[in-house]
């Protein structure tokens, strides 16, 4: 976020044509075209819909536009404020834009840009709605406070009704500017006949504000216009701080496209051409040059090469390729350069089709949050019923105070409390991590991560360093280990090959000369001290100068042989080390009594032996399939499960999972799919996710007892018209001030 | 007490001065970047960058 506003500070000054189209350009079919995916059997039409607040919003947006004839499909991604509809050929997509529209959405094509635009007028605004509502709520405060202390210690009436006058201007200004939004949802959604949690709000608030207006009007009874701007103001506080979550989420998807070259070396008319990306199609060759990113999923036609996989894998060892390997967008050429033959479009390529997973599998998941909605609307259909029930009981006993005794249960009664109490906590709780180093990319994913008894590590680079170290040495007979270090060092020090890294802050043998790297083999070297060739690499390279090479001491471990022409020299053995603290954190989350596994795509013996190190169950050489079927039975059996994992073949894991965390240094993809990112290089974070997920599951739970004990005590009080309506107004202010404060208790949890 | 009847009033009339404040500088794209600007004054390398931002802002 912070990034983006930094380099995005200027606009065209122009008014944006795209603010003033209505239903009717959706006709236009050109138009339509510079944006949608138009064949003959559908039209995939993305729009960009503002005012989506909540999962209920999605809901209803599904609900209304998929019972038209016309659409095929609706696919909504909360996150992204985007809808994608899917309608049968040679229909208009008019109608449902005119659906959107009068529910009360702000319709637009999908365009990066115009979101990220939107983006930001988006933050304005809403912190414009929210600096008012601060200051309507201070000021309109300050009176109250007056007229508190009047009511207790005796004040003047005209001073008391000035008081009045000064804070109903100031609380219908403060409605109408800030609190426009739940109005304006709700009496959309009303038309429709749905109710949704700005639909109590914004009835609370008529009622209250009404209330108080007739108080102010007569010169008699009370008032409550303390108690609504306050209203206003957190619930305006709790929202604006949950999307600048998702914002922030937002970004980094649209970033990771970024991270592919812009242009690419085509071959056109017998010469290599540099051109836009977009511009290149199926069937061409194009070049990749040693360190670029491959932008298409293709198929080599000439070269050998390395190509880094670790965004899809999260395998530190590049892979090997030769003519008629295919290779895929996303993965890094970091061999000699190739030259390659373009298979698919970029929106076909293996990156883009788990880029878009991601994107549907993140819009699936505010569930708990629906439920909390849900609730809500049938609370305030029976508050609504209580508050009629008490008027006429009044009306038939003593008619004078039925209005008053009706108010008071609606203003008691009212949802605040309830409403803020999950959203309070989370923000609280995801706060606290954020300060420690852990990026929270769900606002609900401390509610799952509290539940989660059963945690299942992908093994490579969650548990271990992605970087290599030396672990063993098998020299041959009379050669001396530094000896052989330094000069596989000397050999390793132009290389870029994650093999070579381990090397590089070791001592180099000065004598090695006109070092040169032989793709996919090895390195050859001459020693100038002894004036013989040296070379290191693989068991067949090596062989070729020096026949008495003995094979691999093992399978478990990645082996680089060292020879000198006629005699070899040494074995070197890389592997991979135990990330710093790990085992640490795994006995800590052993005491917890959780049931912990690994999950590993890699070979047996490498997984056993981290696991037999840490003493923990594990299943090898799994497909990404597998790891998903055995988290699915885990599932089955009733376990809530966390899944951690770095590889972007840990996507569908992550997706599958109650609650995911991405470690450090995983991949772009893999960290969009998780709950949690954990930035520093330290797995103890995730006992941080544990311990602030409990703290703030325990503050969920005391705040809803909180709200629902409010309500249970005070509904029957106020409909038997004991409580004043001051008391009324006082409670209604206070609980939702509780609330918030024992939220607040959470920034104070120790590490 | 006579001088609550004139005070009372003024304070609506600051009110009203600080939310036009409020709203002129959040237009202005003041409260755009609320992390950063914390960390901008501790930050030496940051100098010519904003700098530049504010040559965007007059242009």
């Amino acid at each position: 976020m912070t990034a983006f506003y930094r380099q995005r500070t200027d606009y065209p000054p122009t008014a944006d044509p795209q603010k003033i189209q209505t239903a009717d350009w959706y006709n236009d079919k050109i138009w339509l075209e510079t944006f949608a995916k138009v064949d003959a059997k559908q039209q995939e039409i993305p729009l960009m819909v503002t005012g989506m607040s909540c999962a209920a919003c999605a809901w209803v947006i599904e609900r209304f536009v998929q019972d038209r004839a016309e659409v095929q499909s609706v696919h909504i991604q909360l996150t992204l404020g985007k809808v994608t509809i899917n309608l049968l050929p040679d229909s208009t997509a008019a109608p449902v834009i005119e659906v959107l529209q009068r529910l009360g959405y702000t319709v637009q094509p999908w365009r990066v840009d115009s979101r990220l635009h939107q983006m930001r007028e988006d933050y304005r605004r809403d912190l414009r709605h929210l600096g008012i509502a601060f200051l309507g709520m201070m000021q309109v405060g300050m009176f109250a406070i007056a007229l508190h202390a009047g009511a207790l210690q005796g004040i003047d009436a005209d001073l008391q009704q000035l008081l009045r006058l000064m804070s109903a201007p100031l609380t219908l200004f403060v409605l109408a500017y800030s609190g426009r939004e739940f109005f304006q949802r709700a009496w959309q959604h009303l038309k429709y006949r749905t109710l949704i949690m700005d639909s109590s709000v914004a009835l609370a608030l008529i009622l209250a504000t009404s209330a108080s207006l007739w108080a102010t009007l007569k010169g008699g009874g009370e008032t409550y216009y303390d108690s609504v701007t306050m209203f206003v103001f957190f619930l305006l506080l709790a929202r604006f701080l949950e999307k600048r979550l998702r914002d922030r989420d937002l970004i980094q998807l649209v970033q990771l496209a970024d991270e592919l070259p812009e242009f690419v070396a085509v071959l056109r008319d017998q010469q290599w051409q540099r051109l836009p990306r977009q511009s290149v199609q199926p069937g061409e060759t194009i070049r990749v040059a040693t360190g670029e990113a491959i932008a298409f999923d293709s198929r080599v036609t000439s070269g050998t090469s390395i190509i880094d996989e670790a965004v899809f894998t999260g395998e530190s060892l590049p892979r090997t390729v030769q003519k008629n390997d295919v290779v895929f967008a996303g993965t890094v050429n970091e061999g000699s350069s190739l030259e390659l033959t373009i298979e698919h479009s970029f929106s076909e390529s293996r990156l883009a089709v788990l880029a878009q997973d991601i994107d549907r599998a993140r819009a699936e998941k505010p569930a708990h949050l629906q439920i909390i909605d849900r609730f809500a609307a049938r609370f305030i259909s029976v508050v609504l019923v209580a508050a009629v029930i008490t008027f006429i009981a009044w009306w038939n006993i003593e008619p004078e105070r039925a209005l008053w005794a009706s108010i008071a249960v609606l203003v008691v009664a009212c949802p605040c409390a309830l409403s803020l109490a999950t959203p309070a906590a989370l923000t609280a709780g995801n706060a606290w991590l954020g300060r420690r180093g852990i990026r929270v990319r769900s606002e609900t994913g401390l509610l799952a991560a509290a539940a989660a008894d059963h945690i299942i590590f992908d093994k490579t680079g969650t548990l271990t360093e992605t970087q290599l170290v030396i672990s063993t040495i098998r020299t041959a007979q009379g050669v001396d280990i530094n000896t052989a270090v330094n000069t596989a060092a000397a050999l390793q020090q132009f290389s870029s090959h994650p093999a070579a890294r381990p090397f590089h802050h070791r001592e180099h043998n000065t004598a090695v000369r006109n070092v040169e790297i032989i793709a996919a083999q090895g390195v050859e070297g001459w020693n100038s001290e002894r004036n013989v060739k040296l070379r290191l690499g693989n068991l067949s390279f090596c062989r070729q100068i020096a026949p008495g090479l003995p094979d691999r001491p093992d399978d478990n471990h990645y082996w680089i042989a060292l020879v000198e022409d006629g005699r070899w020299l040494a074995w070197i053995s890389l592997s991979e080390s135990l990330r710093a603290g790990t085992e640490n954190f795994i006995n800590e989350l052993k005491r917890e009594a959780l049931g912990i596994e690994i999950l590993s795509g890699d070979t047996q013996p490498r997984v056993e032996n981290i696991a037999s190190d840490l003493g923990l169950a594990f299943t090898a050489a799994l497909k990404p399939e597998e790891k998903l079927t055995a988290l699915q039975d885990r599932q089955q059996a009733g376990a809530t499960v966390m899944a951690i994992g770095d590889g972007l073949n840990d996507a569908p894991l992550l997706r599958a999972a109650d609650v995911s965390v991405a470690v450090a240094g995983a991949t772009a993809l893999a960290q969009a799919q998780a709950d949690f990112v954990i930035t520093e290089e330290n797995t103890d974070q995730l006992l941080m996710i544990r311990k602030a997920a409990h703290a703030t599951r325990r503050i969920t739970r005391q705040n809803l007892l909180w709200a629902a004990g409010y309500n249970l005590v005070g509904l029957p009080l106020a409909a038997l018209g004991f409580v004043p309506p001051w008391a009324a107004a006082l409670g209604m202010s206070a609980s939702s001030l509780l609330v918030v404060l024992n939220a607040l208790r959470l920034r104070r949890l120790k590490d | 007490m006579d001088s609550l009847y004139l005070l009372i009033p003024i304070a609506l009339v600051f009110v009203i001065i600080v939310a036009a404040l409020l709203i002129w500088s959040i237009n202005r794209g003041q409260y755009d970047d609320l992390d950063n600007d914390a960390w901008r004054a501790l930050n030496d390398d940051l100098t010519s960058n904003s700098a530049s931002k504010a040559d965007n802002d007059r242009s």
